[in-house]
């Protein structure tokens, strides 16, 4: 190819070029992982070794596991501007599906009936807050205590036979036991990573939730981008449901968006992970901070700090300084 | 067969509610043809690029590409059809890489095995960078790090993209400095040489008749003239475009330093990494100190540092008001001793775009407008901003309209108007004119004036050099960082000595 | 199509409405609210059925969704209609609930109230309306008593003492010889598992025991799950954990079992079926409950009061009744799964025995005497006398020689 105009004054100028420079970005993150790692030590040392021994990280891992792939959902429903706020009810009627098909034909019923619902429920969510343009949150609302209605007539349903809800005993246990649940966890990190930044559903709505007017302008489809976003978002939130119930065997259903609770933590994972995104890819940082956040509950727990309150006050204030350090050089509004 | 004209439009139709935006516009646009299109703010240009763009769908009448008949449904649809557009306002994806908004909507071309292929998308992207010499731009680094200015480059860049046959500039000029100015030219004149045809919009009169073969020009919707730009003057053309004569010029007839010795604002060695570095000068009493340079040279950063917005490294501003000096310590501060900032990019950093006239005119003043316990009365802010709607000939439906539906002109002026209204004694001002019509222009600069006279010391941060001459009593010019030289009103100065002093 | 999309969208939400309309109350006839006080309202209106409103303060949630269970099955045996309202684990709807039910023309309220702050405000509406009510499962402390017994309207408590579930696992845990707990519960500001802590930590120290930790702040059994585990990693040497609810003892076994180093023996208190299954297979040592059979004795008093027959206590005062906590040893489970959950632990006579008309002289002592009776055993021993269980199935759990 043969360049129009060779003029060197015409490129741009060495303030520009030297405000690139990729190696600070570098240092900067290998900076903020020494900065991570270095709290895991001190705290190892305050808790004789007890904190950083192999049984405990992996312990630490395995809470991380469901507020992660839950996070990673939030990345594709999130970004892309739907606050849909039933997620955590969509997660338990995906739970009791899950667990009633992995009775029936094992992990995949517990796999499938976790994904069909989600899938399922959050695609209907999505189709009526484009169609009807009700802010997201709002629809997300009211779709959250119809999922918690549902929940709760099918708990009453098998209160009247003198059972509770559908509970996996034995069955379909290992997805959420080590070492599967560690497996899963890579597995899901690698599928977030390459889905959101490596194809063009991610693109997508990574542009359309930077600016939709833009994104509209440069050709991208909008509505199709939320949707397929969305949908990817809900196949992770279905493989969370499937790994929560085969974790903890039993989700109970609740009502009163008692259900919203369920996303919590997940949703600080998230938020958290966003005030990573400067240093770390969105969908690494959901990791790191989901370890972050569990780690400290679980180092809080073994320092002896009480749970419920202490723990609830240095977890927040954990969080605001992580938050902190990951904005310091950025210059803007955040949100 | 070949069809002589890339684009031709006949009768399109376009309403917005009640507003009839194109109203039977036709428009042929030949092979080979630079082509201007000329017009007020609100006279209809956008909506017809943007019909064209696929961004809107037309109401009726027929488009005709290369002699085919022509409906994109969406922007990818133009793309296809080898339509390259640079819109006015929008701007990039920030959240993005600027490797992936130059191909964003065409991210499938780079897809393998479902996947895409960032390494290859992002050679290809350098490569086209450097292909028509737009800059080194590090293609993997999010859009959110460029300039405004390195914003319209890459975008200009993504246009290219899909080696249009059609290319369409909205307004790009007036965002982008002299020597990327330049080049833009020479890629035009490449594109003709192709026999390839640019449609290009700018407010800029002696520009657009320099450059362009051809002028359309529109008024209220509808295609009044177009005319061969060798025939035309600016006068001829404002005349076409507002439909009268525009009497007297746009600036300043004197030719005098006209300021009171009182220096109100003092910057002492100020430094911002990166950016410049020793800046030092006074603002006197009831001046325009104009500050121009190329786009390293500093000059609008130098505007955000003076305000507080960016904290220097070195240096300090001093406001001295009776003998008093005051150390300027940030914005806020800045704000409370009575100096304003009108920024260059107005939507994002100085109007709440989803927001009223009402609240934006009512933003800066509302220490002034509130009562007892912050309450502020909404009579109170309906009576100053429908003033300021009055006073500054703002068009707004009401003083509910959200900013998100004026045009640039009327956002540049309520952007303007409000600090104007807050009589602030010192005004730093970066682009007051970017994407403004003539007739704005003509009013901005006109109460520019008057301000002076009552005494209102303005800083003028400009890429356009002959407003800069037409309206600064000094002017200061930036090299590298640096201030170079000190042209003075009463000296004389000429766009050839100051433009050798800059490059 | 987008008129046919919102066509549909306003039948679904129509019929949403509807069925959630008929869901919420098990008939459709409406008594208005009168100023009549409703104990000659029903004199009047003899043969009109009664209507009892009831508050599930967070549907969905097994222990609370027992106890509505067990109301609606009482109204069934003593033939009256109710109205159920469900409070979504907030205070503030627990008080609008009562309003509600109130406007909607019920002749008295079965409340639960999560927070002792609730009963004088409720106390209050039902004044104003003239709405009899009780109270149930919550014993109201002292100072809210002496507010409710002024009120004429105020018909009772039935409940029990959460203390007194926490303390007798407490001292079965150090009886065992056990030295070092934790304990799994939930919210710190929920008073039933603060007082079931409570009343174990007091116990179990007395006895010579530690409570090493207490896990606050749980609301499922994956919290409790991953919290027990960081409990575990702390206090390895633990023998003893204590989990205050059903959800929190299975979430507090399956922790167990990821620390096999740990060697602890696990107490509930609350028989659910999870719960009732690890007791039978030997995970859980002890677990206790049983006790929401204390709506069913509340209804009877509302009832009776309804129909001109006012149970009160000998200072003419709203009697306050206990319900003992039941403590299920494994041999037992069975029987508990099939006449406490899959049916009534009370049958319909023994119900209607307590309650006018069915006998128009019943008395406080005897519903009293029903209540302190109340044990596993008593109960089986009177459903072998209505011949639904063997004497082999008795003396397989050990009921009988």
């Amino acid at each position: 190819m043969k360049s129009v105009d060779s003029e060197k004054s015409y490129s741009l100028g060495k303030f520009q070029e030297r405000r690139f420079l990729v190696s600070r970005y570098d240092i900067k993150k290998l900076l903020s992982v020494i900065l991570i790692i270095i709290p895991y030590i001190i705290f190892n040392i305050f808790t004789k070794g007890r904190f950083m021994e192999s049984s405990n990280i992996l312990s630490i891992l395995v809470h991380a596991v469901v507020p992660a792939f839950v996070a990673w959902g939030f990345c594709f429903i999130f970004t892309s501007g739907i606050m849909d706020l039933s997620i955590g009810a969509i997660m338990i009627l995906a739970c009791i599906v899950s667990g009633i098909l992995a009775i029936k034909i094992g992990y995949f019923g517990l796999i499938l009936g976790g994904i069909l619902v989600s899938f399922a429920l959050e695609y209907i969510n999505l189709k009526c807050m484009i169609k009807t343009k009700i802010p997201s949150w709002v629809f997300g609302l009211g779709m959250a205590m119809i999922y918690e209605g549902i929940g709760a007539l099918y708990g009453a349903s098998q209160l009247k036979l003198g059972k509770q809800v559908v509970s996996l005993g034995v069955t379909a246990r290992k997805l959420g036991s080590i070492p599967w649940i560690i497996i899963v966890l890579a597995l899901g990190l690698i599928m977030a990573y390459i889905i959101f930044n490596r194809t063009s559903i991610g693109f997508d709505i990574r542009a359309v939730g930077s600016n939709r007017e833009v994104a509209k302008m440069m050709g991208v489809d909008v509505t199709k981008a939320i949707i397929r976003g969305g949908l990817v978002g809900s196949v992770f939130i279905g493989l969370a449901s499937a790994i929560n119930e085969s974790y903890a065997g039993r989700v109970m259903p609740t009502t009163g968006l008692n259900s919203i609770a369920l996303i919590f933590i997940p949703l600080a994972v998230y938020l958290l992970a966003q005030a990573f995104e400067q240093i770390f890819n969105l969908t690494v940082a959901v990791i790191i901070s989901s370890v972050i956040v569990e780690s400290l509950f679980n180092i809080l727990t073994i320092l002896g700090v009480p749970s419920g309150t202490w723990q609830q006050v240095a977890v927040g204030a954990c969080v605001i300084v992580c938050g902190v350090l990951a904005q310091r050089h950025y210059k803007g509004v955040v949100k | 067969m070949t069809n002589e004209y890339i684009f031709r439009a006949e009768k399109l139709n376009k309403f917005f509610g009640p507003t009839h935006a194109n109203n039977d516009v036709s428009i042929s646009i030949q092979k080979g043809e630079i082509r201007g299109l000329i017009g007020e703010n609100g006279s209809g240009k956008s909506t017809l690029i943007s019909l064209i763009s696929g961004i809107i769908q037309k109401d009726s009448g027929m488009m005709f590409l290369d002699g085919e008949p022509y409906e994109p449904k969406t922007p990818l649809d133009a793309f296809n059809h080898k339509i390259g557009t640079v819109v006015q306002e929008l701007g990039l994806v920030d959240g993005l890489p600027i490797g992936v908004n130059i191909f964003l909507g065409r991210l499938d071309m780079f897809n393998k095995n479902g996947v895409i292929d960032l390494q290859g998308l992002y050679k290809a992207a350098s490569e086209h960078l450097s292909y028509w010499n737009l800059g080194k731009f590090p293609v993997q680094n999010l859009a959110s790090t460029l300039s405004v200015e390195e914003k319209k480059m890459v975008e200009l860049a993504r246009a290219l993209s899909v080696n249009p046959n059609f290319l369409i500039l909205d307004e790009i000029t007036t965002a982008i400095s002299l020597n990327n100015r330049k080049l833009l030219y020479s890629i035009i004149e490449q594109f003709k040489k192709q026999g390839k045809s640019v449609l290009l919009i700018t407010h800029d009169l002696e520009e657009i008749i320099k450059i362009t073969d051809n002028i359309t020009i529109m008024r209220d919707g509808v295609v009044v003239d177009t005319r061969k730009s060798c025939e035309l003057t600016p006068d001829i053309l404002k005349r076409l475009m507002v439909g009268r004569e525009l009497s007297g010029s746009y600036y300043r007839n004197d030719w005098e330093d006209q300021y009171e010795d009182d220096v109100v604002l003092s910057v002492c060695d100020l430094t911002v990494e990166e950016h410049f570095e020793d800046v030092s000068f006074d603002l006197h009493k009831g001046e325009i100190l104009g500050i121009c340079g190329l786009s390293d040279a500093g000059i609008h950063e130098l505007g955000e540092t003076i305000f507080g917005v960016i904290k220097p490294q070195k240096g300090s501003i001093y406001f001295i008001s009776s003998n008093e000096k005051i150390k300027v310590k940030n914005s806020i501060h800045a704000r409370k001793l009575g100096i304003g900032y009108v920024p260059k990019d107005r939507d994002k950093q100085a109007l709440m775009i989803n927001d009223s006239v009402e609240n934006n005119i009512c933003l800066p003043s509302i220490e002034i407008l509130q009562g007892p316990f912050g309450y502020i009365r909404p009579a109170k802010m309906r009576k100053l901003s429908s003033k300021v709607v009055n006073d500054f000939e703002i068009k707004a439906k009401s003083i509910s309209q959200y900013i998100r539906g004026l045009s640039g002109g009327n956002k540049q002026k309520i952007n303007f108007a409000r600090w104007m209204n807050e009589k602030v004694r010192i005004l730093i001002m970066d682009c007051p004119t970017r994407g403004v019509d003539v007739g704005v222009k003509a009013y901005i600069y006109s109460v520019m004036n008057e301000a002076k006279k009552q005494g209102l010391s303005i800083i003028m941060i400009s890429d356009e050099l002959p407003e800069l001459i037409g309206m600064c009593d000094r002017l200061l010019v930036m090299k590298e960082g640096k201030v170079v030289k000190t042209f003075y009103r009463s000296s004389g100065f000429t766009e050839e000595s100051i433009m050798e002093v800059m490059m | 199509m987008r008129k046919i999309f919102y066509v549909l969208l306003v039948i679904i939400l129509a019929c949403t409405l509807i069925f959630s309309g008929c869901g919420s109350s098990s008939s459709s006839s409406k008594i208005s609210s009168t100023t009549t006080p409703p104990s000659q309202k029903n004199s009047t209106t003899a043969n009109k059925k009664l209507k009892l409103g009831f508050n599930n303060f967070l549907k969905g949630f097994y222990s609370l969704d027992i106890l509505e269970k067990s109301f609606k099955a009482t109204a069934d045996a003593l033939n009256v209609d109710t109205m159920i309202t469900n409070d979504e684990g907030k205070v503030e709807q627990s008080v609008q609930n009562v309003q509600n039910m109130i406007s909607s023309g019920v002749d008295g309220i079965v409340f639960f109230g999560i927070s002792d702050t609730l009963f004088p405000v409720v106390s209050q509406k039902c004044r104003e309306a003239k709405i009899p009510f009780v109270i149930y499962d919550h014993i109201p402390s002292d100072k809210s008593m002496e507010i409710l017994q002024q009120n004429p309207y105020f018909v009772g408590v039935v409940g029990e003492h959460d203390y007194d579930a926490g303390y007798p696992i407490g001292e079965y845990a150090a009886n065992q010889g056990l030295k070092k707990a934790i304990v799994v519960t939930g919210k710190n500001t929920d008073t039933t598992h603060s007082a079931r802590v409570k009343g174990f930590t007091d116990s179990f120290t007395k006895a010579g025991g530690r409570v090493l930790d207490v896990g606050w702040g749980n609301t499922t059994l994956a919290d409790a799950l991953s919290q027990t585990d960081d409990l575990l990693t702390a206090h390895p040497d633990v023998d003893c954990i204590y989990a205050t609810g059903g959800d929190f003892g299975s979430g507090a076994l399956q922790a167990l079992q990821k620390h096999p180093n740990v060697k602890a023996k696990v107490f509930v208190t609350d028989l659910d079926p999870d719960i009732l299954a690890g007791l039978k297979a030997g995970t859980i040592t002890a677990a206790n409950g049983a006790h929401w059979v204390n709506v069913d004795f509340a209804t009877i008093l509302l009832v009776n009061y309804l129909n001109n027959h006012p149970l009160r206590d000998s200072g003419n005062k709203a009697p306050v009744v206990t319900v003992p906590v039941l403590t299920l040893p494994n041999n037992q489970v069975s029987l508990y799964q099939k006449f406490w959950l899959n049916n009534e632990p009370f049958s319909v006579t023994e119900l209607r025995n307590l309650t006018v008309p069915w006998n128009p002289n019943v008395t406080l002592n005897e519903v009293k005497s029903v209540i302190s009776n109340y044990s596993i055993k008593s109960r089986l021993e009177e459903k072998q006398k209505e011949g639904l269980v063997t004497s082999d199935e008795l003396k397989k759990a050990g009921i009988i020689n």
